[in-house]
C-alpha cells in the first residue's frame, strides 16, 4: 500500500477530571490508517469515542499520547499557525444541520469565509466560487443570499457539505453527517457524498452509529468500543464474518427492515440466550 | 425583519427610546433652547412657581429651573456616558476573552471580578473624590471600573455558550483565527445582552451621580447638575416643595426609560428566531412549521379539499371477527393562531385492534407524532384538533372533561415519550416520581405502594429495582431511563400503550433490549401498542400492521409483512428502496428527489405527486382517496387502485360515507385509465 493519507498511532485522548470526578479516557491506544481515496467507516455506540477520534484529527480534542500523521507530517506537534493551514486539507461535516450554520449569517457569508481565510480566492472571486459549489451540491444560486432558517435539514446539510468541500480538502471527516436526516433525504445526501468523492478524489472518515450507512459508504471499517479499537478490516469481512463477539452483537442488534427476516432473527436470539 | 425593525414595533420600548433621545438632544442643544442663563440670578423671581416666564419656576436664587435642568443634564449625562464607556471597554473584551479562551485567563479574570464585586462602591467613590478634590470625571471612571463585572459576567457566560455551538466549531475548522471567530460568529449573538446591560448601567450611573451631587461632590456650586439641583431643592423642601419635582421627575423618567429600552432590546434578542439551536418542540411536533410559516401565510388561500378516508377501504375480508379498541375517524389537526392555522394532519382514519401492534411509520413532517399525541389530547402548544372523532372502547375522547381525560391518560392509555430522560424531573428520585403515579391508581399504604413500584420496575426488567428507586434521573443510563419511562406508563395498567419513537435516542444494542421488552410486555399484559417510528427496522421488528404516513396523510395501510413485500404506494416503495440496509453495494441509493411538501403548501392532488416517478396528470387534478387494494390493505394512489384486488371489488356497490369520495375520484380514475 502506498503512503497513507492519515495515520493515527497509539492515540490516547483524556479529558481532565474535576475535583471530584475522575478524568475520562475517551480514546485509548487507537491506531488507524486511511489511504488516499479511501473511505474508512468508524462505528461504535455512544461513548465509544468515535467522535473524539474525529475531533482529535481536527485538532479539537486534547491528545494525551500518540501521533497523528497527515501526509507524513506529525500534526499533533504542529504549531498553531501550521495547524490552521492544515484545516484547509482536513474538513468536517457535522451531524446537526440546524446547529452547524450560524443563524445570523447568510449562506454565502458562511461559505465564503473559509476560502478567504486561506487565500484560496480573492474577495472578488469568492461569490463565483460559492455559486459554483452551490450548484455542485444541487442548490440554486439564490441560496447564497438567504439565511439558514429558510432551509430544511437536507438542504442545510448540502450547505455544510459545500462549506467543507469548497476548501478543496483531501480528507473529510463526516461525523454522523446523515444521522439527523430522514431516510429519503439521507439517500440523496449519501449519493452526493459518494459522487463528490469520485469527482474530486477525496478520502472520508465516515463516523456513524448506523451500521447500514457505514456498510454502504465504506471500503474498510473500524469498530470502536469504550475508546478502543475492537476490530478493523475490509467492510465485507467485518460485516459478514465479524471475528469479535462485540462486533457480532452490534451487527445483530440492528433490526432489519424485512419483517420476516427480522422475526426469524428475533426467534433465533430467543432460543440462544 | 431586522432586529431594529422588531424593536421599533414595540410601542413602549419605542416611546422610552424616544424620551431618552429627546432629553439628550435637549441637553445638547441647551445653548440654543434654554430660555435663560442657568447662573443668572433674578431675586425678584426667587422661589416662583411655574409661570409663563419661568415654565418650571425658579429656585431660591431666582435662577430658571428649566434652563438649569438643560445645562445640568449635560454634566449628569456626560458623567454617565463616561462611566458607561469604561464599563463597556472593560467588560465586553474581557468577557469575550474569558469566555472564549477559558482556562487560566478565565480563572484570573473571574477572581478579579469577584474582588471588585466585594468592594463597597460608595466608599471607594468617596475616597476617590476626596483624593481628586471632587473631580466628577475621576468618580465616573471609578464607577465604570467598579461596575464592569456585571457586563463581564454576562458576556462571558454568553460567549461560553456560543463557543459551544457547532457553527463556531465549524468556523474554527475552516481555519478562521480566534479574533475572526469572535467578531463574526460570537459577537453578533451578544449585542442584545450588551445593550441591556449598558442601559441598566447608564441608569445606575445617573442615580450615582445624583447621589454624589446631593452630597456636594459633583460640580462646583453655582453650576447645575441634576443631582446638585436636588440637593439645593432639598434645602427649601419645607417652604417650597415644588422645586424638588422637576429634577426628580427628569431623573426618574430617564432611569425608567433606560430600563424600558433595555427590556425592549431583551425581548427582541430572546425572540430572535434562529439564534441558538432550533426549538425542540417545533422540531418534534411540527417540524416543517417554522421553516414554512412564510409560505403558509402567502400560500394557497384555502386548504385543499381532501376527501375523508373511507374506513371500509382497509377492512379485512373477515373483519367482523376483529375486536377494535380504538377507532379514529377523519382526525384533522391544525397548528398556529386560530383562523390562520396550518393543517398538519388531514383526515386520518384508522383503528387499533385488540392486542395488536400498529406501527405508524413516516418521516419528519408526516404527521405521525401529531397523530399519536392528538389521541390523548397531548398536542404541543399551538396545536388543536379541528375535526374528527376518537372512540376508545365506546367513549368519545373528544367529549371528555379534563378530569376524565386525565383518568384515561396514564390509566387505560399509557404514553411512552421519545426521550424519557427529559420527562423525568431531575430533582426527585425515581421512587418518588413512580410513587406519584402509582398513588393515582392504587390507593394503599406506603408499603403497598412501594411494593407496586418495585413490581413495576421488575416488570420492565430493571436489575436491582430497590436501588433504582432511590436514584436520581441523572444516575440512570439512557436505556434504564426508557425502562423507567415504560414503568411509569404501565403504572395505570393500560390496555393501549402509545410509544412515540421509544428507541430513537438509544444505541442499537440498548434499542434491541427495549424492543424485546416491549414485545414481551405486550404478550404478557395483552396490551395493544401504537408504535410511532421512522425506522423500518423497528417497524419490522414489532408491528403487526403498518400505517405509512406522508405529508399529513395516511398513504398506505396493511399488514407489515405484506406492505414490505409488495408496497402499493410509490412513496412506500421508494422509502424501502432508499434504505441503505437493503441497497446494493457500490450502486447509488435509489433516492427520492426533492423534499416533503411542508404543511400549508400541500397541493390539491396527491401530496407525493411532485416527487413521484409514476405521477400522471390525474394525480394533480384532485384529491386522491385511500382505496382498497386487498384484504386489510389500502393505498392512496390512483395507480395502485388498478391492482387486480380492486378489480373484483369495483364490481361491488360501495355505499355510505364512501359514496361521494368514489364519485370524486371518478373522473380522475377515468383519466388514469385513459392515459394508459
Amino acid at each position: 500500500m502506498s503512503e497513507p493519507l492519515l495515520r493515527v498511532e497509539g492515540l490516547v485522548v483524556e479529558y481532565p477530571g474535576g475535583r471530584r470526578r475522575p478524568g475520562l479516557r475517551a480514546n485509548d491506544d487507537v491506531s488507524i490508517e486511511i489511504a488516499p481515496g479511501e473511505t474508512l467507516g468508524l462505528v461504535g455506540e455512544s461513548g465509544s469515542g468515535k467522535s473524539t477520534l474525529g475531533d482529535a484529527i481536527l485538532g479539537f480534542a486534547p491528545v494525551t499520547a500518540g501521533r497523528i500523521w497527515f501526509k507524513g507530517e506529525d500534526i499533533v506537534q504542529a504549531d498553531p499557525k501550521r495547524r490552521r493551514q492544515l484545516t484547509r486539507l482536513i474538513q468536517p461535516i457535522f451531524q446537526n444541520p440546524f446547529g452547524s450554520l450560524n443563524p445570523a449569517r447568510t449562506i454565502g457569508a458562511t461559505l465564503r469565509e473559509g476560502p478567504l481565510a486561506h487565500g484560496l480566492v480573492s474577495p472578488g472571486e469568492a461569490d463565483q466560487k460559492v455559486a459554483q459549489w452551490l450548484d455542485i451540491v444541487g442548490l440554486p444560486p439564490a441560496t447564497a443570499r438567504r439565511y439558514p432558517r429558510d432551509f430544511s435539514g437536507g438542504q442545510r446539510q448540502r450547505v455544510a457539505i459545500a462549506r467543507a468541500l469548497i476548501m478543496e480538502p483531501e480528507l473529510v471527516i463526516c461525523d454522523e453527517a446523515v444521522s439527523a436526516l430522514d431516510l429519503s433525504i439521507q439517500a440523496q445526501v449519501l449519493n452526493l457524498l459518494s459522487d463528490l468523492k469520485r469527482r474530486v478524489g477525496l478520502s472520508y472518515l465516515f463516523i456513524s452509529h448506523d451500521m447500514a450507512v457505514v456498510e454502504h459508504m465504506s471500503d474498510r471499517v473500524v469498530v470502536l468500543h469504550q475508546g478502543r479499537v475492537v476490530e478493523q478490516g475490509p467492510v465485507d469481512e467485518v460485516v459478514n464474518h465479524p471475528s469479535q463477539p462485540y462486533t457480532r452483537s452490534l451487527l445483530s442488534a440492528v433490526p432489519l427492515p424485512d419483517p420476516i427476516a427480522q422475526r426469524a432473527r428475533r426467534a433465533a436470539r430467543k432460543e440462544t440466550p | 425583519m431586522t432586529a431594529l425593525g422588531r424593536f421599533l414595533r414595540q410601542p413602549l420600548a419605542l416611546a422610552a427610546a424616544t424620551v431618552v433621545v429627546l432629553i439628550v438632544a435637549a441637553c445638547l442643544l441647551a445653548d440654543l433652547i434654554a430660555p435663560y442663563d442657568p447662573l443668572k440670578q433674578d431675586l425678584m423671581a426667587a422661589n416662583q412657581l411655574p409661570s409663563a416666564a419661568h415654565w418650571l419656576g425658579a429656585d431660591s436664587l431666582g435662577r430658571d429651573i428649566l434652563s438649569r435642568l438643560l445645562y445640568g443634564g449635560r454634566v449628569t449625562l456626560s458623567g454617565s456616558v463616561l462611566a458607561v464607556s469604561v464599563f463597556t471597554v472593560l467588560g465586553l473584551p474581557l468577557g469575550l476573552i474569558a469566555g472564549y479562551r477559558r482556562g487560566a485567563v478565565d480563572r484570573v479574570l473571574g477572581r478579579v471580578v469577584e474582588v471588585i464585586f466585594a468592594t463597597p462602591v460608595i466608599i471607594i467613590l468617596l475616597v476617590v473624590l476626596s483624593v481628586f478634590s471632587a473631580n466628577l470625571t475621576a468618580a465616573m471612571i471609578t464607577l465604570g471600573v467598579l461596575g464592569f463585572g456585571s457586563l463581564f459576567r454576562v458576556v462571558r457566560a454568553s460567549t461560553l455558550a456560543a463557543a459551544g455551538e457547532l457553527y463556531v466549531k465549524a468556523a474554527r475548522a475552516a481555519g478562521l483565527s480566534g479574533p475572526a471567530v469572535l467578531r463574526r460568529h460570537i459577537l453578533p449573538n451578544l449585542w442584545g445582552q450588551v445593550i441591556v446591560q449598558v442601559a441598566l448601567f447608564a441608569a445606575s450611573a445617573i442615580l450615582t451621580e445624583s447621589g454624589l451631587a446631593f452630597l456636594g461632590f459633583s460640580v462646583k456650586p453655582p453650576n447645575p447638575s441634576w443631582g446638585s439641583m436636588i440637593g439645593e431643592a432639598s434645602n427649601v423642601l419645607s417652604s417650597h416643595p415644588f422645586q424638588l419635582l422637576p429634577p426628580g421627575f427628569v431623573i426618574g423618567l430617564v432611569v425608567l426609560a433606560l430600563g424600558l429600552v433595555g427590556d425592549g432590546v431583551r425581548d427582541v434578542a430572546t425572540s430572535r428566531g434562529g439564534s441558538g439551536p432550533a426549538p425542540s418542540v417545533a422540531q418534534t411536533a411540527a417540524p416543517a412549521l417554522q421553516s414554512t410559516t412564510a409560505s403558509a401565510q402567502s400560500g394557497i388561500g384555502g386548504q385543499p379539499l381532501d376527501l375523508p378516508d373511507d374506513p371500509t377501504a382497509w377492512a379485512d375480508d373477515a373483519a367482523e371477527e376483529v375486536e377494535v379498541w380504538l377507532t379514529v375517524r377523519d382526525l384533522t389537526v391544525e397548528f398556529g393562531p386560530a383562523g390562520r392555522g396550518v393543517t398538519v394532519l388531514k383526515g386520518a382514519s384508522f383503528e387499533v385492534r385488540a392486542g395488536e401492534v400498529l406501527g405508524i411509520v413516516g418521516e419528519s413532517g408526516s404527521g405521525k407524532t401529531v397523530t399519536a399525541r392528538a389521541l390523548i389530547d397531548l398536542l404541543p402548544p399551538g396545536g388543536r384538533i379541528m375535526d374528527g372523532s376518537i372512540d376508545y372502547r365506546g367513549d368519545q375522547v373528544r367529549d371528555m372533561s379534563p378530569a376524565q381525560l386525565n383518568r384515561l391518560r396514564g390509566g387505560q392509555i399509557g404514553y411512552v415519550p421519545q426521550e424519557p430522560m427529559t420527562t423525568l424531573d431531575p430533582v426527585f428520585t425515581i421512587g418518588s416520581q413512580l410513587d406519584e403515579v402509582v398513588r393515582r391508581h392504587d390507593r394503599g399504604s406506603r408499603a403497598a405502594r412501594r411494593a407496586r413500584a418495585l413490581e413495576l420496575l421488575e416488570l420492565v426488567q430493571l436489575r436491582d429495582p430497590a436501588s433504582v428507586l432511590s436514584r436520581y434521573p441523572h444516575e440512570l443510563s439512557g436505556g434504564m431511563a426508557q425502562r423507567v419511562g415504560l414503568a411509569l406508563a404501565l403504572a395505570g395498567r393500560p390496555q393501549l400503550l402509545i410509544a412515540d419513537e421509544p428507541t430513537t435516542a438509544l444505541d442499537v444494542t440498548v434499542q434491541q433490549q427495549v424492543l424485546d421488552l416491549l414485545d414481551e410486555l405486550r404478550a404478557r399484559l395483552g396490551m395493544a401498542v401504537l408504535l410511532v417510528t421512522h425506522d423500518w427496522g423497528v417497524l419490522a421488528d414489532l408491528a403487526d400492521r403498518a400505517l405509512v404516513m406522508y405529508a399529513g396523510q395516511i398513504v398506505e395501510v396493511g399488514p407489515t409483512t405484506a406492505v414490505y413485500a409488495a408496497a402499493a404506494h410509490p412513496y412506500t416503495r421508494a422509502l424501502i428502496a432508499a434504505n441503505p440496509a437493503t441497497a446494493q453495494a457500490g450502486r447509488p441509493l435509489p433516492s427520492i428527489p426533492g423534499q416533503v411538501v411542508p404543511p400549508g403548501s400541500w397541493p390539491v392532488g396527491c401530496h407525493f405527486a411532485d416527487r413521484c416517478a409514476e405521477a400522471m396528470p390525474a394525480c394533480l387534478a384532485g384529491p386522491v382517496a385511500l382505496g382498497r387494494i386487498g384484504s386489510g390493505r389500502a393505498s392512496r394512489c390512483l395507480r395502485s387502485e388498478r391492482t387486480p384486488a380492486l378489480v373484483g371489488l369495483e364490481a361491488e356497490p360501495v355505499e355510505g360515507p364512501a359514496g361521494p369520495s368514489r364519485n370524486g375520484t371518478g373522473p380522475a380514475r377515468a383519466a388514469a385509465e385513459g392515459s394508459k
